[in-house]
């Protein structure tokens, strides 16, 4: 499904990515674990077109980011940093990003803005959304334009507890349906629950990567986590 | 075709930003209106003063400088940044539909707004059953603002398609506004080198000023004159004749046709250019964001250079903030050479005395006083802090140190702009002993200025922008900071002139307004510490 070969990305001063490969399964939710400046961001951009590599391939179903815009038909992707145009509803921009995947799934869509309970801020302007409510915005959007692949850079954050609640079921059912979940997080016990594998990315490189069961055995993501050390507290100054 | 239609609307609703205050709302549809009012009075004057075809003239000229004006701004903001990109990059849209989108709404916002000053001219020609004109007015008005503006975006696309290689943004804004400049210059030099009429100031000395009549005779003779040399320029003379004459004939149509062709061509090798590149740039634009060079931090136990320097990180945040403080400190000495050249070649008319003993300094004080308040970059300087205004609120920021140190910023930028000025005066041979009485007095009133421009700023700030010229040229706080600003310097050169019409020495009447600005900097400064 996706697959990710020697990726090697450096900004400058700094090596962020060192030769990070991984292979993800059709129906398989991935959660991308990792320390803050780990380099999970990164990937994410790269594989979605936002960023390019210094070396290495990425590819999802067989096609590359040089398949143009059939690569991008592939996947959704929501980043942790929504960029909007502000002026414009919520709505309007769903229309839009469902007719560049050939949707017109109307129902469904109305559908989705009802579980995530978005029908009275839907059509406002988006410059008016808080943070979480670009999040469900972009959720929506997701779920109905029902790629292969959703990719997702801390989808949680900023979603509200019946929004979380709503997302965890839309995740199994879009799962059911064939799709395929990528997505990063820091949120060890969601990913514990949520995810089939887990992938841990420390200083640019994945040092572990299986199913989520093999990984924690009796004990738990997060005790396994600090054993690895590669829990980094973020001392950096504002 | 949908998508490129939808994303279009998208740019062009993004263009302005409603401020979400009631009050700021209402000065800007103040001062729009303003400003339509002004020009359909503009448009009447010369409508009533002189004939069709001159009216028809002015109002081609008038509405190219608007359209020119709108493109170079918008051009500036949406058109050649990349700030959709984080947005649409990840999504299946080719970057062909994304160009045509951007040049779309580049084309049909300055249009839409060229045409909807038109309506006082329209309505005038209707009233006086002029078919001809109005149809021209209707059909090759748009066409010629489609290709003043699809000309100027078809030579920066150029710069723009090697965006990428430019190592920060400061210096491509640098040579985009140096581009757009040439324009202007290269129209005012090719005019110049055309113009074979009499000097303008003869007209000054042949219609006389005393009635009402001569004035009106004045205006008729100046459009005129002004018409007849611009008339001399081959190419520009066979397309206002063909704008101005009322008959439809062979060659309007073939100069319609030629420019629609132009035009055409312009447009696609724009999108071409734009798009080429795409990818390439918006992964610099998000480099250029995301890899800031970092400010040194220096921790002194004096609390002015700790907040100096955080007034520096602010402006050195958004390129087009440090484009705004270069223009800032270019602009005085720029015009301030023309003003001197232009005296140089005794342009100005006799009736103005502008070369007199004693008048020739206080001229050119003003004017660079005016000129530094043209560039207001100390009327917003809470409203670009953007997000990071809120730091302000919950960290025991000390209110009159931050609100000084902006100040003392934007007047630094000003003095720097004085000086240059100063010394282009001292250069020309003008230097008097009264002149450093007259530079005191320029750089005490631009404090002044600094001193008040902030104000309003401070209570209500711009701060929810994406864009950084919608903190700076688009925030409404510039427009109030001037109502804050402008009325003290207003009333101290009246003042100064005042003294100087009841024959006051001229050297003593300097000293009495420095005095007086130095007085009220004492009690602005004195009660901006007790309020603030």
């Amino acid at each position: 499904m996706l697959s990710i070969s020697e990726l090697e990305k450096s900004y400058p001063n700094k090596k962020v990515l060192n030769g990070v490969n991984l292979h993800i399964q059709k129906g398989e939710i991935l959660g991308f674990v990792g320390g803050n400046g780990a380099g999970k961001t990164t990937t994410l951009n790269i594989i979605t077109g936002i960023l390019d590599c210094d070396k290495g391939a990425v590819s999802i179903n067989g096609l590359t980011n040089k398949s143009g815009l059939e690569y991008k038909k592939q996947f959704f992707y929501i980043p942790d940093t929504i960029h909007v145009f502000n002026n414009v509803p919520g709505y309007d921009w769903i229309l839009f990003l469902m007719s560049l995947f050939n949707i017109e799934d109307n129902e469904k869509l109305d559908e989705y803005i009802k579980v995530f309970d978005m029908e009275d801020s839907i059509k406002k302007s988006m410059g008016t959304y808080s943070y979480g409510m670009l999040h469900k915005m972009s959720l929506i959007a997701a779920f109905t334009i029902n790629p292969p692949i959703i990719i997702m850079d801390e989808p949680i954050n900023g979603l509200d507890p019946s929004a979380v609640v709503s997302f965890k079921e839309e995740i199994k059912k879009y799962v059911e349906r064939g799709g395929t979940i990528f997505f990063s997080t820091h949120l060890l016990d969601v990913a514990e629950k949520i995810c089939d594998t887990i992938a841990i990315l420390k200083d640019g490189k994945i040092i572990l990567h299986d199913k989520v069961k093999n990984i924690i055995g009796d004990s738990s993501l997060e005790s396994i986590f600090m054993e690895a050390q590669i829990y980094e507290r973020d001392t950096q100054p504002y | 075709m949908k998508e490129t239609l939808n994303l279009t609307k998208f740019f062009i609703s993004s263009f302005y930003k409603k401020p979400k205050q009631q009050m700021l709302q209402v000065v800007l549809l103040i001062a729009l209106f303003y400003m339509f009012f002004q020009l359909a009075v503009v448009d009447i004057s010369i409508y009533l003063i002189a004939d069709t075809h001159l009216f028809m003239f002015y109002n081609l000229a008038i509405s190219s400088i608007l359209i020119y004006a709108l493109t170079c701004y918008l051009s500036t903001i949406q058109f050649f940044s990349f700030k959709e990109f984080p947005a649409l990059a990840s999504h299946p849209i080719s970057y062909k539909k994304i160009s045509t989108a951007k040049l779309i709404s580049s084309i049909l916002v300055p249009l839409i707004l060229s045409l909807i000053i038109q309506v006082p001219a329209l309505i005038l020609l209707i009233i006086d059953l002029k078919m001809i004109e109005i149809a021209k007015l209707i059909i090759l008005m748009p066409i010629i603002n489609g290709f003043i503006i699809l000309s100027l975006l078809f030579v920066l696309s150029f710069v723009s398609t090697f965006y990428y290689k430019y190592k920060n943004k400061t210096s491509y804004l640098m040579t985009n506004f140096i581009l757009m400049s040439l324009f202007p210059i290269a129209s005012i030099a090719l005019y110049a080198s055309f113009s074979k009429n009499k000097n303008i100031v003869e007209l000054f000395e042949i219609t006389g000023l005393e009635s009402m009549a001569g004035l009106i005779n004045l205006i008729h003779s100046i459009l005129h004159y002004l018409f007849e040399n611009v008339m001399e320029i081959p190419l520009l003379r066979e397309i206002i004749e063909q704008f101005t004459s009322n008959d439809i004939s062979i060659p309007f149509i073939l100069i319609t046709i030629f420019l629609i062709l132009i035009s055409t061509l312009f447009y696609f090798v724009t999108i071409y250019n734009t798009s080429i590149n795409y990818y390439k740039n918006g992964i610099h634009e998000s480099a250029v964001q995301t890899n800031l060079q970092g400010s040194s931090v220096h921790i002194t136990e004096n609390q002015w250079t700790n907040y100096l320097q955080r007034e520096v990180w602010v402006i050195k945040s958004e390129a087009y903030f440090k484009m705004q403080v270069i223009l800032g400190i270019l602009l005085p000495p720029v015009i301030s050479l023309i003003f001197l050249i232009l005296i140089q070649y005794d342009v100005f008319p006799a009736t103005l005395n502008i070369t007199e003993e004693g008048v020739l300094d206080k001229y050119f004080s003003y004017l660079v006083l005016f000129l530094c308040c043209i560039n207001n970059i100390s009327g917003t300087p809470y409203s670009r802090e953007g997000k990071y205004h809120d730091l302000l609120k919950y960290n025991p920021f000390n209110s009159s140190y931050v609100y000084l140190s902006k100040v003392i910023i934007a007047s630094t930028m000003s003095l720097i702009a004085v000086l240059l000025s100063f010394i282009l005066f001292a250069v020309f041979g003008y230097w008097r002993l009264e002149t450093v009485v007259m530079l005191m007095i320029i750089a005490g009133l631009v404090f002044c200025y600094n001193l008040l421009t902030p104000l309003f700023d401070s209570k209500k700030p711009l701060t929810d922008w994406v864009n950084p010229s919608e903190a700076a040229k688009s925030n409404p706080n510039v427009l109030i900071s001037l109502l804050y600003g402008l009325p003290l310097l207003i009333i101290i050169a009246i003042l100064h002139v005042g003294f100087i019409w009841l024959n006051i020495h001229s050297l003593l009447v300097s000293f009495i307004i420095l005095l007086v600005v130095l007085v009220t900097i004492y009690i602005l400064v004195k009660k901006l510490r007790v309020t603030l």
